[in-house]
């Protein structure tokens, strides 16, 4: 046990720990941490090359003005750039009027310094002698650019002339020089002067400022403080000729201050470098480092050298050398200082974030450390406890279980105490057990016997002659045991038991046969009683074991009935006995499971025609035997290989198959449709109603092979008979399935349309033709569906599925809902809704729809719509509610359609509206104009007013205005729009003006 | 304190130059050590100039717009102190301070920082300057073999004023000496005559220009300015003295170390010099007074925490072997009776890197000790005023001086004789027309 146990511990241990550290997340960790390295490193780098692109070398108004002053002076004087040498007197006058502009740059570009230097001669002069690497020029620093002084005091000179020196007001450094000398022989205090230069000279085609140059760091004199600088030629505006430089200095400490290595890790360990890399190579030359570690690492070191392998985001490795002792990594954010195609775009200035590995990875390797911790300790914990656990405990359960298994089944154990409590407890339970096994072994053949249950059992031994069984066992299978056989209580010959059990045991064959569960083997049998013409059941479970085969018989007829009764409610539909449709769902299925049976089949879909008329009328007592006429009927032809249920309310579906052709199919089908015809039910005043149904028939496999597509074809089918002749059978018809195949696709968007109300209203104002001002507004319906786009879509599919009624709902409710909600809504403003001619709202929302919107009821104008065929009887009762409510009534497209003369007479409208096929183009055509003015006229007569549709142009609205229209409707006026709109001044004015001229 | 989670402290300075450099250093030390230990971050800005300090202060602290917070420490005069202190803004220091530690400094260097009416420590002394004379010794040497001139005449103003007459005629008109602070001229000017030019009692402030002192000093400045003895062509005169115009100057202490080791002549000719430092000149008949100048530090009321991080960095910073440190650096004075030791100091400079800045205090410092150990220092008391009184004094005469040597530049090139041109101004006449109008100017500052 003790070593199973410590190998799973070690397994799992082991499990642990390389999910923990192999499994991604120490990985992940140092991701992470390049990350934040390299992020910070970006941000640093970003706002220092914003300040040197942006600020600091922002030179280009300064060279301007540096040149505009060398020019003009350069002209008052007669002389060339060539003469402006150091000891010319023109020179220190220049110096002396550019020293305010170099002033102002340092101040401007917040530098910690700024100089020009002259050439003083050729530019293409190439001899070196002492007079001529001493040029004249001005250079100043100031220590703290973060800090200006009003006086200058803050500055400091460290090149100017004597002369200048004089007038400037401000302290020498220490390290004054009157001019630059450049004959020392350090030529890397040289190169910010000497570099931009000779680039001018060898690119006079590009700009000053594509020229200009960051230098390295270096020292104008021996003992002065470390600069960078950034510098450009000065090009003589006339010859196009350099003739000097000049720049702004930045000291490297003021640099350092700007690169907080602190910031890179809160404990300081990491380090900045701003550095100059050599073309493509990962090599680079230090220009400034932040940090202690980095001052550390490199000692005088002035190269960096990277290996070439990019670990994660721009992050290196540091070659090493021996002052260190770990790696370092440093992430490399190039500058870009110079456009490509300019003289030093080789210089490659870098900004490095540097972190030693023990230090990036601290925290990952902080979290592996305590990993392998808490491992070690759990598993020595483990290991240590499992021993002590094994000496401790098993040894005495061992010895325990022993006792146990040598003790005498047939009398009550008696164990020793081990002193562990638990087991002690198990123990004393075994003890008790024991006794009270002994106990009722021999009680519980008396108790099975008193009791009343029909059950009973038999024990055979396997090898033995003989089988025990209980007293009831042949009272249960309802035999006598033949004398013979009989031997002492309760035993009988093994070899009669079989014969007696194969003799009287039939297995029953319409309930689970066997079940087995482990050894145990479950039999029922059906034992039919002739006297009593009943069934009884009997279950027989058997276990066998090694040694011996135990059987308990019990009588499970009450189970068994109580069974088949669920069964059958399952499955059967409770008014007619039919199946439900569940049930047969499922045995349609196994059906289709085995094609080969089907043969020829046929899918019917019947649904009755007047349930609606007959629970209406007579009640829902008659609705339901109206149901149960018709499954009587269908019952009839069970026998014929059908499956037939009913599905829900008045639908039944019939399935009849295994045919070998059609033809005798069809003739079922007939005597089913006979049968339906000539059925009839009795009603209460001793008439009888005629069943009526319509049914759609699908063939199988003619039209389709699939369960589900039959279904749908044959409930096509029935719907078409429904919609057209009704009471008849007619076949799936694939051609017309397919023409309205949107429809029924559509049928479920229509529902989730009327059950979510998925519509929005729009309003299109309706103008006065004699004041401009907005009349009413008509309600216009936005269904928000995806599929059906437009009303007359909803109008068509609902008609299709007799849910006008809904919509005709929805457009009052909806309507005025929105309409309600407007916020600029002038109570004079009357809303024009649009009623579905056939259909009627119920007496009910009438009521309920009065009272919602009271306040509206006598600004509703009722548009009687052409798309549906006059109904008198609706219309008059609308008529009725729309004169109780003071509203008013308008014909709609009045001139064509169904809305002709003939409408106008019976329901006397307040307002026509003239369709937009009149309107449309009227301006130019003069038949327009003519019906149009008829229709004027004849309105007139009756004091109808006349309402134009579809305006859309302004000659339009010219050429009605003049004929007498009362109001104008159209996109001219207005678009619907979801909020109301007024009407523009400008369509008002045109409206008064062409009154004023007609 | 608590160094994870700092108390920042701004400091504002008018150090400059190898000043800037040295307070600096200091200043990156202190964080990297003591600060970080005890949670106190120091940060230092240049100010310009003294006076753009004192503006920039007195700005912020009358909450002038765009003038920023007033910063925890800021150098200051004792007159500047004397104004921002009246606004209840300047902490009292007396509190951050042991007994023992106090004693450790200059009583006169406390003294001056204790302005108040009950006498609060108010400004922390942390370096100190006088006046020295320093001279171009290599041109000198070749003017003393020539005119048999001796150094013993410049310990006097008067002889000074004798020397530069000599050196102009010698060396065909060129100037020979020139100072830096005119004030500081007129304030130990008197004080060495026996009068104090402002005097101080119990909060009344009276100016006292005596008229004989007034003309000595006026024989002593002006006569020899306009004659062309005496000039002032830039801003300082060690850097004149580097352009080769004069070869001697009085200055502070702390300007030393801009004294030249080279010097260059018409921009292009060079030669190097050996430098000389020399006690300032006393008037003939007056007492051995030296000047006591360089701003304090004043801790800006805020805080406790502040107030103590402020002390904390002020004391160590005047640590005797750190204060020996920034005056090697620098040129200013320890503050530490213990520190004013000629051989703790010599040894310090000894052992700094070799720079023409300590070349020149080589020089000047151990004069500069010399001084402060056998001269009184002086230092007007602070009153109300005081910084534009000192101004006046500062502008008064040279501002004239400059004025008529225009104008007899003027007419010497109109032809008349530059001793002619000269003497139309150095009369009696145009001596009282200067001394009224300065004894008018200052009397609004005598107390009512």
């Amino acid at each position: 046990m003790l070593v199973p146990l410590i190998i799973i511990m070690i397994l799992q241990a082991g499990i642990f720990c390389v999910a923990i550290l192999w499994g991604g997340t120490v990985d992940q960790m140092n991701q992470n941490a390049f990350e934040i390295l390299n992020e910070r490193v970006i941000n640093r780098k970003n706002y220092l090359q914003n300040e040197m692109i942006q600020r600091w070398s922002n030179l280009d108004v300064a060279a301007d003005t540096l040149n505009d002053i060398t020019s003009t002076i350069l002209e008052d004087n007669h002389i060339a750039i060539e003469e402006l040498s150091a000891d010319n007197p023109v020179t220190l006058d220049i110096l002396s009027k550019m020293s305010e502009q170099i002033i102002y740059l340092i101040r401007k570009n917040s530098v910690t310094g700024a100089f020009v230097i002259l050439q003083g001669r050729d530019a293409t002069d190439t001899t070196v002698d002492q007079d001529s690497e001493r040029k004249a020029g001005f250079y100043i620093r100031d220590l703290d650019p973060t800090t200006n002084s009003v006086d200058n005091s803050d500055l400091l000179i460290e090149v100017a002339p004597s002369g200048l020196t004089k007038t400037l007001g401000i302290s020498l450094d220490s390290w004054w020089n009157p001019q630059f000398d450049f004959a020392n022989e350090n030529a890397a205090a040289q190169d910010f002067y000497f570099r931009p230069f000779a680039a001018a000279l060898a690119h006079p085609e590009m700009l000053g400022s594509d020229l200009g140059y960051w230098s390295k760091p270096f020292c104008l004199t021996e003992n002065d403080i470390e600069v960078v600088t950034y510098s450009v030629p000065l090009i003589d505006k006339n010859t196009e000729k350099p003739y000097g430089v000049f720049g702004i200095e930045l000291s490297a400490d003021y640099l350092r201050r700007l690169l907080p290595y602190s910031e890179i890790s809160p404990d300081k360990k990491g380090s900045y470098v701003l550095a100059i890399g050599d073309g493509d190579e990962l090599s680079f030359e230090v220009v400034i480092e932040s940090g202690p570690i980095m001052r550390q690492i490199l000692g005088e070191q002035k190269q960096i050298l990277f290996t070439g392998q990019d670990n994660h985001n721009q992050s290196y490795v540091m070659q090493r050398n021996e002052r260190m002792e770990e790696d370092s990594f440093g992430c490399i954010q190039y500058f870009q200082l110079y456009n490509s195609n300019t003289p030093f775009e080789n210089d490659r200035w870098a900004l490095i974030g540097f972190m030693q590995e023990g230090n990036l990875f601290a925290f990952s390797n902080q979290i592996a450390t305590t990993v392998w911790i808490a491992l070690s300790i759990s598993l020595l914990i483990g290991v240590v406890s499992v021993y002590v656990v094994s000496k401790r405990f098993t040894k005495p359960i061992a010895s325990l279980a022993n006792k146990v298994k040598k003790s005498n089944p047939h009398m009550p154990v008696s164990l020793e105490k081990i002193n562990i409590r638990e087991i002690d407890e198990l123990a004393m339970a075994i003890e008790n057990l024991s006794h009270d096994v002994f106990d009722s072994a021999s009680k519980l053949s008396q108790i099975i016997s008193m009791t009343d249950v029909p059950i009973a059992a038999f024990e055979y031994r396997k090898g033995s002659e003989q089988v025990f069984y209980t007293d009831r066992f042949f009272a249960l299978l309802g035999i006598d045991i033949p004398r013979e056989h009989n031997l002492l209580n309760g035993y009988i010959k093994s070899k009669a038991f079989k014969e007696l059990l194969d003799k009287y045991l039939t297995i029953s064959d319409d309930v689970q046969k066997e079940e087995e569960i482990g050894n145990s083997k479950s039999y029922i049998f059906k034992i039919d009683e002739e006297s009593h013409h009943a069934s009884r059941w009997l279950r027989l479970n058997v276990v066998e074991e090694e040694k011996r085969i135990l059987g308990v018989l019990i009588d499970v007829s009450r189970e068994i009935l109580e069974k088949r009764k669920i069964e059958y409610e399952r499955d059967y539909d409770l008014l007619t006995n039919l199946l439900n449709r569940r049930a047969f769902h499922t045995m349609i299925n196994k059906k289709f499971s085995q094609p080969e049976l089907l043969k020829k089949a046929a899918f019917i879909m019947m649904d009755l025609d007047n349930l609606k008329y007959v629970n209406d009328t007579y009640g829902h007592d008659y609705g339901d035997e109206y149901i149960r006429c018709a499954a009587n009927v269908l019952k009839r032809f069970m026998p014929y290989q059908t499956i037939i249920s009913r599905m829900s309310g008045d639908e039944f579906y019939v399935f009849i198959y295994g045919y070998d052709n059609k033809e005798t199919i069809r003739k079922i089908i007939s005597e089913i449709e006979e049968g339906v015809k000539n059925a009839v039910l009795h009603l209460p005043d001793n008439n009888v109603l005629k069943l009526r149904a319509s049914a759609g028939v699908a063939w199988y496999p003619d039209d389709s092979t699939k369960a589900d597509e039959l279904i749908r074809f044959a409930d096509f089918a029935m719907y078409n008979v429904k919609n057209t002749v009704k009471g008849a059978f007619s076949d799936f018809d694939v051609a017309s399935y397919n023409k309205d195949a949107y429809l029924l696709h559509n049928k479920e968007e229509l529902n989730r349309f009327i059950e979510e109300e998925l519509v929005d209203y729009y309003f299109q104002p309706i103008v006065d033709a004699r004041t401009g001002n907005v009349f009413a507004y008509e309600a216009l319906m936005r269904p928000k569906l995806i599929t059906l786009k437009t009303p007359i879509e909803i109008i068509t599919l609902a008609r299709s599925q007799s849910k006008l009624y809904q919509i005709e709902r929805l457009t009052w409710f909806k309507a005025l809902e929105f309409f309600a909600a407007q916020k600029d809504n002038d109570p004079n403003c009357k809303i024009f809704l649009n009623s579905i001619s056939n259909q009627i709202l119920s007496e009910n929302d009438f009521a309920s729809f009065a009272q919602k919107y009271q306040a509206y009821l006598n600004r509703i104008v009722l548009e009687f719509t052409e798309e549906e065929k006059d109904n008198e009887v609706f219309t008059l009762k609308k008529q009725e509610y729309i004169y109780s409510w003071h509203a008013e009534i308008a014909l709609d497209d009045f001139g064509t359609g169904y809305n002709g003369d003939a409408m106008l007479l019976n329901i006397s409208p307040e307002y026509v509206k003239i369709d937009m096929s009149i309107v449309r183009n009227i301006d130019k055509d003069e038949n327009r104009q003519k019906i149009f003015q008829n229709l004027v006229s004849y309105s007139r007569e009756r004091k109808i007013k006349v309402i134009a549709e579809g305006v859309e142009t302004k000659e339009e609205m010219i050429t009605l205005i003049k004929s007498g229209v009362d109001y104008l409707q159209g996109y001219y006026m207005g678009m619907p729009e979801p909020v109301i709109q007024g009407i523009s001044s400008k369509i008002k004015r045109e409206i008064l003006e062409s009154q004023n001229r007609g | 304190m608590d160094p994870k989670n700092p108390v920042s402290i701004e400091i504002w300075h008018y150090y400059n130059g190898p000043q800037k450099i040295a307070f600096d250093e200091a200043v990156n030390e202190f964080n990297e050590t003591v600060g970080l230990e005890q949670g106190i971050i120091v940060e230092a800005f240049n100010q310009g100039n003294i006076s753009q300090l004192i503006e920039n202060v007195l700005n912020a602290a009358n909450k002038k717009v765009g003038a920023g917070d007033v910063p925890d420490i800021y150098a200051a005069y004792p007159d500047t102190a004397y104004q921002v202190d009246k606004l209840g803004l300047v902490a009292s220091l007396d509190q951050y301070l042991t007994e023992e530690e106090l004693s450790a400094y200059f009583p006169g260097y406390l003294e001056e920082g204790r302005f108040d009416e009950q006498g609060n420590l108010k400004i922390f002394p942390i370096a100190k300057s006088t006046e020295i004379m320093m001279l171009n010794k290599t041109d000198w040497d070749k003017f003393a073999a020539a005119t048999g001139a001796s150094l013993d005449t410049l310990k006097t103003m008067e002889g000074v004023t004798e020397t530069a007459k000599s050196y102009y005629e010698w060396s065909d008109g060129k100037a020979f000496f020139g100072r830096d602070a005119m004030a500081n001229y007129f304030v130990v000017g008197c004080k060495q005559l026996g009068v104090d030019i402002f005097s101080v009692k119990n909060g009344t402030v009276s100016v006292n220009l005596d008229e004989a002192v007034m003309r000595k000093l006026w024989d002593n400045y002006y006569v020899p300015y306009v004659n062309g003895y005496f000039a002032a062509y830039r801003k300082f005169r060690s850097d004149d003295v580097r352009n080769g115009d004069i070869i001697a100057l009085v200055g502070s202490t702390s300007g030393a170390a801009y004294f030249p080791d080279k010097i260059t002549v018409n921009d292009v000719d060079k030669y190097p010099i050996e430098g000389i430092a020399l006690p300032a000149p006393v008037f003939a008949d007056g007492s051995a007074y030296a000047v006591q100048q360089g701003a304090g530090m004043v801790v800006s009321k805020s805080t406790p925490e502040k107030e103590y991080a402020a002390t904390v960095f002020l004391k160590w910073f005047t640590e005797t072997e750190r204060n020996i440190a920034f005056s090697v650096g620098s040129g200013y004075l320890p503050v530490k009776k213990e520190a004013a030791n000629i051989k703790l100091v010599e040894k310090a400079l000894a052992e700094s890197e070799d720079s023409s800045v300590t070349d020149a205090l080589k020089i000047s410092l151990p004069v500069a000790i010399e001084v402060i150990n056998t001269h009184e220092l002086y230092t007007t008391k602070a009153f109300e005023g005081g910084t534009d009184a000192r101004n006046i004094l500062e502008y008064s005469l040279p501002d004239l001086a400059n004025a008529d040597l225009k104008q007899i530049d003027e007419m010497v090139k109109n032809g008349i004789s530059r001793a002619e041109a000269v003497a139309q101004f150095t009369t009696d006449k145009h001596f009282q027309e200067w001394y009224q109008g300065l004894q008018e100017a200052l009397a609004i500052y005598n107390s009512k």
